[in-house]
């Protein structure tokens, strides 16, 4: 007996009162019920069978049998439906088997309106075969009732009725997703796709119409957008236009809701979700790049945010419509009110109340917009920063993105990898690098005010920099010359630091106020109530946020390290100019001067100020020499005449860096003016008295030949040159030395400029290596001797290194570090081998005396190194053994 | 102050007539040319000062004569030397300071002799 096991309480003692007659009857009634069963769901809609179906349950209900009929009929139903519905349905498809291996985001070659006439006839005829099997399952569910009816009296119980069709759905799509083929998701997410993009090339006509704003990028589909305007310039009257457009509009949004419904009654609700909710994706993402990509001069945030109400918020209200989940939610929309839409009521122009659906799907919208816009603005960082001050409406768009999503630490990484390969490559000048520097500090500030990631992102440019030689020089340029001094190709990075000086003094005073302890209490309750913690990025290590106020000057001096060395290199640097200065205008000298000493000190800048003042002394002892001169020397009336073209600068020698002087003799004339000039002086200054730098000044000379005139700015080696060839035509190279004084390849050296000028011809002499210098006569023997002749020629003689007037830091390191020489080689020869740190650590640990020794590691480093280029030590392993 | 006008007021010009046959090159020879060139210039000089003393340093405080002393920032007239009758040079300031420190007559730290500035 097969039936026995399913009595539902395992009553064994109803087998016993089953007498042979009943038994009989039970098998009957089973294999009837079996028949019609089989008969009525595989017969295309015969339900002729069903007063038999329903005799032949109630008789098996009569002894109890209904989970029986129950269990028999869904497992008809399933394989019924396995064989007709679901192999069916997917056979539709199998003409796209091949799409299940492209890729999801290709375009389909396939016809839309074919695959959704496909999809059409494809759910129609499913659903009408779960129609036709749900109408059997009624009839079971009413047999079920109609015996209850008899025996009882009972009325309609619903709850049987919920369970079995719920029991169906669950059979129907379990069925379905078993037997899904691999290529239905990608072609429902394909049919989405288009669609939508359809959809979109029609809300962006109206959302252009609206907004009128932002024009270029709004045609995401072309091809779309051209079958469009073919159609829309057949519409003569607007209204019609738009009138259509919306009828269009609401055939779209029916289709895809149709199409969904299908779906949803098959119990696909995610897949048909996940599918419209990618293409959206898609789309939005397609249109966050068209609109934002390379422009970094506008914000495109605003227009995205529009873009996302007018598109797909107003496809996704009619869908829902559509679908009849609507749902208003007066009360709690504005629980849940993106943290962007200051007014959630009026975020979604024509949706009065927006649902709860909607509302979520807007948060999730705007998220991925602004991740989306957030990665490809990361991605460009870079360039972003190179252009900074142009491109700031990018960086605050990147500042909400931020806000919105909070992945600041993906900046920093991306950020700091693209430094890395762009930026800190020996290619890269010193200069450009700073300037990116700054450009990032301040770009980085507009997002992150407390400065947690700048640090992050600075280090490796700091650590870059530090490596570099020249990077204390490019600073003080950078600082000190408004006009960009170092021709570089960027921009004049040196304005944006001299404007950093100016409006530094403003945050210095308003620091100024903060740090007073004089603050009364309202004060100190209103900063307290604008306490925010640091960000979770923030290092704990790194001090808190009072301490961590973005300076820009501060970190570019955190680069050198030490504000001394800065205000050393920058004394050098101001007295280099200073000394080439052929006027006393030092009014753009004395302002930056102002504003260092506002940032580092009065003190340290001492000597700088000194020097100014010197220039400021300079000036009026010069105009006093002149006016005694003139006076006293009434009768050497020629004599007055010549001190007017004697100017000087009078220096405070103790407080200038180390001069480099060699010693010259100057023109006759000259010499004479400036004993008198220094006579003077010390008439009127007793009792000082002046010691000429000789080689030291400029010189501007302008020399008249019989047919030209030439102007020139140069040394006073080069002047004493020249005036020499005034009395006399030809000098040989010893004569010439010895009548000036400097040694004879120096001279070499020096005439050089004038025979590269085309003024002074060398030939070779009697003796070999003696040279005979001959002044060229006129332009005809000039042009002939190749020589570039100008009128006005504005160049200071001196364009090599070794030119310079002021010992180079390193030069005066070198002078300095030579004390220590010979204890360095001592140390070596008791211990042979030494690490740089122990020297280093022996040096300060044994001269404490004068001269204290104060340098530090580097500086100690690319002495030795030094050491090392002279043959005296040697570096094997990064020990330093003497040389022998 | 403009150079070029300057030098057109001022006709201080060295003007320099060169006849010097036996250093010539044959062709000057053989023109018989004279050849002239003027130099016209505008001498930027720079110098240092000094205190004309015959110390380095001064006595009292130890810092550089050409320097100041510890209390001045700028040096040279504000912080002038001043000699006694000894000849011995201070800056200034310092040797006021030791002279008002003094209860009775003030000595020259240098040499003892009583201090009396030089005229």
């Amino acid at each position: 007996m097969e039936e026995q096991p399913n009595t539902p309480f395992f009553n064994l003692g109803i087998l016993d009162s089953l007498t042979q007659d009943s038994v009989n009857q039970i098998i009957e009634s089973y294999n009837g019920f079996c028949n019609t069963t089989q008969s009525l769901l595989s017969g295309a809609g015969d339900l002729s069978v069903g007063a038999d179906f329903v005799s032949h349950i109630h008789g098996l209900c009569k002894f109890g049998l209904e989970s029986l009929v129950r269990d028999h009929f869904f497992y008809v139903l399933e394989e019924t439906f396995e064989r007709n519905g679901a192999s069916r349905l997917w056979r539709h498809f199998d003409p796209y088997s091949y799409v299940a291996a492209s890729n999801k985001n290709d375009d389909l070659d396939i016809d839309e309106a074919e695959i959704q006439s496909v999809l059409y006839t494809a759910l129609e005829e499913i659903s009408s075969e779960k129609q036709y099997q749900e109408k059997c399952l009624l009839m079971l569910v009413h047999a079920f009732q109609s015996y209850k009816d008899q025996v009882s009296g009972e009325r309609h119980d619903l709850g049987e009725r919920n369970y079995l069709t719920s029991k169906y759905q669950w059979i129907v799509s379990s069925v379905l997703m078993a037997t899904l083929p691999r290529n239905f998701p990608v072609i429902l997410h394909w049919y989405f796709k288009r669609r939508l993009e359809e959809l979109s090339t029609i809300m962006d006509g109206e959302f252009q119409d609206d907004t009128s704003q932002n024009k270029d990028g709004m045609d995401l589909d072309e091809k779309g957008n051209v079958g469009k305007c073919n159609k829309a310039s057949a519409m003569d009257v607007d209204e019609s236009y738009n009138d259509n457009k919306f009828l269009e509009n609401n055939r779209i949004v029916k289709s895809i809701g149709k199409v969904v419904l299908g779906l949803r009654n098959l119990g696909f609700t995610s897949m048909a979700e996940d599918a419209y909710a990618s293409a959206i994706f898609l789309l939005l993402k397609a249109k966050v790049y068209s609109v934002a990509d390379d422009d970094f001069r506008s914000s495109v945030l605003q227009s995205i945010q529009s873009w996302i109400q007018a598109v797909p918020l107003q496809f996704l209200h009619a869908l829902l419509v559509y679908l009849g989940d609507t749902v208003s939610y007066k009360s709690t929309s504005s629980g849940i009110k993106s943290p962007l839409a200051s007014q959630p009521s009026s975020s979604c122009p024509g949706i009065d109340t927006p649902s709860e659906g909607l509302v979520r799907w807007k948060l999730r919208l705007e998220y991925f917009a602004y991740e989306t816009l957030q990665d490809l603005r990361i991605d460009k960082l870079f360039e972003i920063i190179v252009d900074y001050p142009e491109s700031s409406p990018a960086i605050e768009d990147l500042k909400l993105c931020l806000e919105y999503t909070g992945q600041h630490s993906k900046l920093v990484e991306s950020f700091i990898s693209a430094l890395r390969y762009r930026l800190l490559t020996a290619g890269a000048s010193t200069n450009d690098i700073l300037h990116q520097y700054v450009s990032t500090i301040k770009a980085l500030r507009t997002i992150d005010p407390a400065g947690v990631f700048l640090e992050a992102v600075g280090e490796p440019i700091r650590d870059y920099l530090r490596g570099r030689r020249d990077t204390i020089k490019c600073i003080v340029t950078m600082l000190t010359d408004g006009t960009g001094g170092n021709s570089s190709a960027s921009g004049n990075p040196g304005d944006s630091l001299l404007e950093e000086l100016n409006r530094d003094e403003e945050i210095q005073e308003d620091a100024g106020v903060d740090d007073d302890f004089n603050t009364d209490d309202r004060q100190a309750w209103i900063n307290a109530t604008r306490w925010q913690p640091d960000p979770v990025e923030a290092d704990p290590y790194k001090g808190s946020r009072n301490q961590r106020k973005v300076d820009i000057l501060g970190m570019i001096v955190g680069i050198i390290g030490s504000k001394d060395q800065l205000v050393h290199e920058y004394r050098t640097m101001l007295a280099e100019k200073l000394l080439n200065k052929l006027d006393y205008d030092i009014d753009s000298e004395i302002r930056t001067l102002e504003l260092l000493k506002i940032h580092f000190g009065e003190s340290s800048l001492q000597k700088c100020e000194i020097m100014l003042n010197d220039l400021i002394g300079s000036k009026r002892i010069n105009t006093n020499v002149k006016a005694t001169i003139s006076q006293s020397s009434q009768t050497s009336g020629e004599n007055a005449i010549s001190m007017d073209t004697i100017s000087a600068t009078i220096m405070s020698s103790n407080f200038w860096p180390p001069i480099q002087d060699e010693p010259l003799n100057l023109p006759e004339p000259v010499d004479q003016l400036l004993c008198d000039y220094a006579k003077r002086f010390s008439e009127i200054k007793t009792p000082r008295k002046l010691q000429w730098k000789k080689s030291l000044g400029t010189v501007k000379l302008e020399l008249q030949f019989e047919d030209r005139v030439m102007q020139f700015t140069v040394a006073p080696v080069h002047a004493s040159i020249i005036m020499q060839f005034q009395d006399q035509i030809s000098w040989t190279s010893k004569n010439l030395a010895a009548a000036i004084g400097i040694p004879v390849d120096v001279l070499i050296r020096r005439i050089n400029f004038w025979i590269s000028k085309g003024i002074i011809a060398e030939s070779p002499g009697a003796d070999p290596c003696d040279h005979v210098y001959t002044i060229l006569e006129n332009l005809a023997e000039t042009s002939k001797n190749g020589g570039s002749s100008g009128n006005t020629q504005e160049l200071l003689g001196g364009d090599e290194e070794e030119e310079r007037s002021v010992a180079s830091v390193e030069d005066q390191l070198r002078k300095e570090m030579n004390v220590y020489e010979k204890f360095i080689l001592g140390m070596l020869t008791n211990f042979g081998s030494m690490a740089l740190d122990r020297i280093h650590n022996t040096l300060k640990m044994f001269c404490i005396t004068d001269p204290t020794y104060d340098k530090s590691l580097q500086q100690l480093q690319s002495f030795l190194s030094g050491l090392v280029s002279e043959e005296k030590l040697e570096l094997r392993d990064g020990m330093y053994i003497l040389k022998r | 102050m403009k150079w070029g006008e300057k030098v057109l007021t001022c006709d201080f010009q060295l003007m320099v007539l060169v006849w010097a046959p036996h250093f010539l090159p044959i062709h000057f020879q053989l023109n018989h040319k004279m050849f002239i060139l003027f130099v016209k210039y505008r001498w930027h000089a720079v110098s240092s000062w000094t205190w004309d003393a015959q110390d380095e340093t001064c006595g009292i405080c130890r810092m550089a004569f050409d320097g100041c002393c510890p209390d001045c920032k700028l040096p040279g007239d504000d912080c002038p030397l001043i000699w006694g009758q000894c000849n011995h040079a201070f800056h200034l300031h310092c040797i006021l300071k030791w002279v008002n420190s003094q209860t009775s007559q003030a000595h020259c730290p240098m040499c003892r002799r009583e201090w009396q500035f030089k005229g």
